[in-house]
C-alpha cells in the first residue's frame, strides 16, 4: 500500500491555530462547559506535539485530535463520578457578536443551542462530530467506538428530540 | 437560518479561546517543544535527567504544566513498554470455546481457531462487573477478541429481554485500540451464550489501518469501557453496568497472512485501477488498490445522501470477492476501509475484513478484484 507519508509540521502556532477551538467544542459539547478547556487542549496538543507516528492528512490528525480531546473529556467525565460538575442553567453562553434586530434570532439560536446540549451524551457528541464537524456517521462510530448503526441511531433519536421540544420554531427539520 | 442544526453549527462556530489564551497556549507549547528537543539532545545514560528541566525553567504556571507533562510523556517514552495490567486466573479457555460464535463450530474449524488464536486473560473488574479478555485471533490487519462480562449480582441480568439466540442490540463505548492503528471498522457483538450464569460474552471483531502497513501482530493492544448499554425493545437504552474497566494486552496470535502479487491494472467504472496489495488469511482478507478518481467528500452537513453515496462507490466500490476450494465465495466490497486522495487526482483505498467463519489457507482458491482473479497458488 503505497501511503503518503507528508509529515504535517508540528509547529507550536500551527497547532494552536488549528486545534484550539476544535478542543474548546469538544470539551462543551462533552463537559457542558469550558471551564477545563485549556487544560484538555493543553494535555491535547502536547500528546500532538510528542506524537511520533505521522498522519496521513490533515484529516487524519484532526480526527485524531478529535478523539484525543473526546477521551480526556470523558476522564473528566468519569473523575466526577460520570456526571458533569456544572448544571444547564450554568453554562456559558458562546460569544457572538449581537447587533441590533438580531435578538430574536439570537435567543432562538441560544434556545436550540440549550436544547442540543440537553440531549444525553452520547447524542450530543454524534451531532457535534456529524453535523458540526462535519464527519460520516462511520468515521463519528470509529470515533466514538460504537458502531455505525449506533450512531445513525443516536443522529435519529436527536433529530427527533429537537423536532419536539422545538415544534413551532422551525419548519425545516433534517429526516 | 430553516433548521435548529443551523442555529446550533453557527452557535458553536461562535465558540472560541481568546486571542490572549491562544498566546498563552502557544507559548505553553513551544516550551513543552523544547523540553521535548533537550531529551532527544541527552544523553542515553541519563534518562533522569529530563524530570529535572521543569524546575529549571522559570515559566508561568500553565508551562510549567506543559513541560511536566512534556517530560512525563518523554520518560515514558523511555522506560518504554508496559505490563499487562491484569494477570491470567486460572484455567485459560481454548479460543476456540470463546470464538466459535464468531467463526463457526465445525470440529475443523475449532482445531482451526485454536490453532491460530491465543488465549489472553487480562481482566478488570469495577462497579461488581469484570471483564477479561478471554482469546484473541487474527491477521495482520484483522482481529477478533472476545470477552468476558461476569456480573457480581445474580440478578443483574434479570428482566432483560434477549433477542433469539441470546443477542442484545449492542450500544456501550467499550473501545480498543491497537497500537499502530489510525483507522478501521467492524463490528460488536453482545451476546448470553449461557443463560444459566451471571456472565455476558462480548466479541469485537474489526479490520484496521496502521499508518506504516507494519501489522499489529505483537502490537499492545488497550481495552477500555465506561458503560455496557444495550438498546432496549420499547426504544429507550438500558444499562447494564457503568464503571471504569482498563486493560491491556498483547495481539499475540498465529499471523496466517499471504501476500498474493500484486500491481495489476484494470478499471473501474471508467476509472483506472492499479491494485496495490492484496493478502488473505485463515480468518480474513486486505485489499489496498490506487483509483485514478477522486469523490468529494461525504463531511458536510446534509451531504449524506443516497447520491453521495452512490458517487462515493465510484471510489471506494471496486468488488473484491474470495473464493474458496468448495466453491463458496465471500463478498468483502464493502469491507471495512479507508480512502486516501493524493494530490495527482487519485485515491488510494484500503480493505480489510474477516469472514465469517474460519479457513485454512490452503483453501482459498483466489481474490477476485473488480475482474481481476489473482490466484492463491500464484503466491
Amino acid at each position: 500500500m503505497q501511503i503518503p507519508r507528508n509529515a504535517l509540521d508540528r509547529d507550536p502556532e500551527r497547532l494552536v491555530r488549528d486545534y484550539a477551538d476544535l478542543v474548546l467544542r469538544v470539551c462543551y459539547t462533552y463537559l457542558r462547559s469550558t471551564a477545563d478547556a485549556e487544560d484538555v487542549c493543553q494535555d491535547t496538543l502536547v500528546k500532538l506535539l510528542l506524537r511520533e507516528e505521522p498522519f496521513h492528512d490533515p484529516g487524519h490528525e484532526r480526527a485524531w485530535v478529535v478523539r484525543v480531546a473526546a477521551n480526556a473529556c470523558r476522564n473528566l467525565l468519569r473523575d466526577r463520578g460520570a456526571h458533569p460538575a456544572v448544571g444547564l442553567d450554568d453554562v456559558p453562553e458562546p460569544a457572538a457578536a449581537q447587533t441590533p434586530g438580531e435578538d430574536a434570532l439570537r435567543r432562538r439560536d441560544e434556545r436550540v443551542l440549550d436544547t442540543v446540549m440537553a440531549l444525553p451524551l452520547p447524542q450530543r457528541e454524534a451531532v457535534y462530530l456529524h453535523y458540526y464537524e462535519g464527519y460520516p456517521t462511520r468515521e463519528v462510530a470509529r470515533i466514538v467506538g460504537a458502531t455505525d448503526a449506533a450512531v445513525r441511531q443516536r443522529l435519529s433519536r436527536a433529530r427527533a428530540s429537537l423536532r419536539d421540544d422545538l415544534k413551532g420554531d422551525y419548519d425545516d427539520f433534517p429526516a | 437560518m430553516t433548521s435548529p442544526l443551523d442555529s446550533y453549527t453557527a452557535s458553536m462556530g461562535d465558540l472560541h479561546f481568546s486571542d490572549e489564551a491562544k498566546a498563552r497556549m502557544a507559548e505553553s507549547l513551544r516550551a513543552a517543544a523544547a523540553a521535548r528537543d533537550a531529551e532527544k539532545n541527552a544523553q542515553p545514560a541519563a534518562p533522569a535527567e529530563v524530570l529535572t528541566m521543569p524546575a529549571r525553567r522559570p515559566a508561568r504556571p500553565h508551562a510549567r504544566r506543559w513541560v511536566r507533562v512534556a517530560a512525563g510523556l518523554a520518560l515514558a517514552l523511555v522506560l518504554g513498554g508496559g505490563a499487562t495490567v491484569a494477570v491470567a486466573v486460572g484455567v485459560l479457555p481454548n479460543p476456540a470455546d470463546v470464538l466459535s460464535d464468531v467463526f463457526g463450530g465445525a470440529p475443523s474449524q475449532t482445531e482451526l481457531l485454536n490453532d491460530v488464536g491465543r488465549p489472553i486473560g487480562a481482566s478488570a473488574t469495577s462497579n461488581g462487573v469484570t471483564v477479561t479478555a478471554e482469546a484473541v485471533a487474527g491477521d495482520r490487519f484483522n482481529y477478533a477478541v472476545a470477552y468476558s462480562i461476569e456480573f457480581d449480582d445474580p440478578a443483574a441480568l434479570e428482566g432483560i429481554e434477549f433477542h433469539e439466540g441470546g443477542t442484545l442490540t449492542y450500544v456501550g463505548d467499550a473501545f480498543l485500540r491497537v497500537d499502530g492503528a489510525m483507522s478501521g471498522g467492524g463490528l460488536v457483538r453482545l451476546y448470553d451464550a449461557d443463560p444459566g450464569d451471571n456472565t455476558l460474552q462480548l466479541v469485537q471483531v474489526m479490520g484496521v489501518q496502521t499508518w506504516n502497513d507494519a501489522g499489529i501482530v505483537g502490537r499492545t493492544a488497550r481495552f477500555s469501557m465506561s458503560k455496557l448499554e444495550i438498546y432496549a425493545d420499547d426504544g429507550g437504552f438500558k444499562t447494564l453496568a457503568a464503571g471504569n474497566w482498563n486493560l491491556k494486552f498483547e495481539m499475540n496470535y498465529v499471523d496466517t497472512t499471504v501476500d498474493l502479487p500484486a500491481g495489476q491494472t484494470t478499471t473501474w467504472q471508467g476509472s483506472a485501477v492499479t491494485i496495490d496489495a492484496v493478502a488473505v488469511s485463515s480468518l480474513g482478507v486486505t485489499v489496498d488498490y490506487t483509483i485514478d478518481r477522486q469523490t468529494r467528500d461525504l463531511a458536510l452537513p446534509g451531504e449524506v445522501s443516497d447520491e453521495a453515496l452512490e458517487e462515493q462507490a465510484t471510489t471506494i466500490g471496486l468488488p473484491v470477492i474470495v473464493t474458496f476450494a468448495d466453491g463458496t465465495t465471500f463478498d468483502a466490497t464493502d469491507a471495512n476501509g479507508s480512502a486516501v486522495k493524493h494530490g495527482d487526482g487519485t485515491t488510494t483505498v484500503s480493505k480489510a475484513t474477516t469472514y465469517d467463519h474460519i479457513v485454512d489457507t490452503d483453501d482459498i482458491v483466489s481474490v477476485t478484484v473488480g475482474d481481476v482473479e489473482i490466484p492463491v497458488s500464484a503466491a
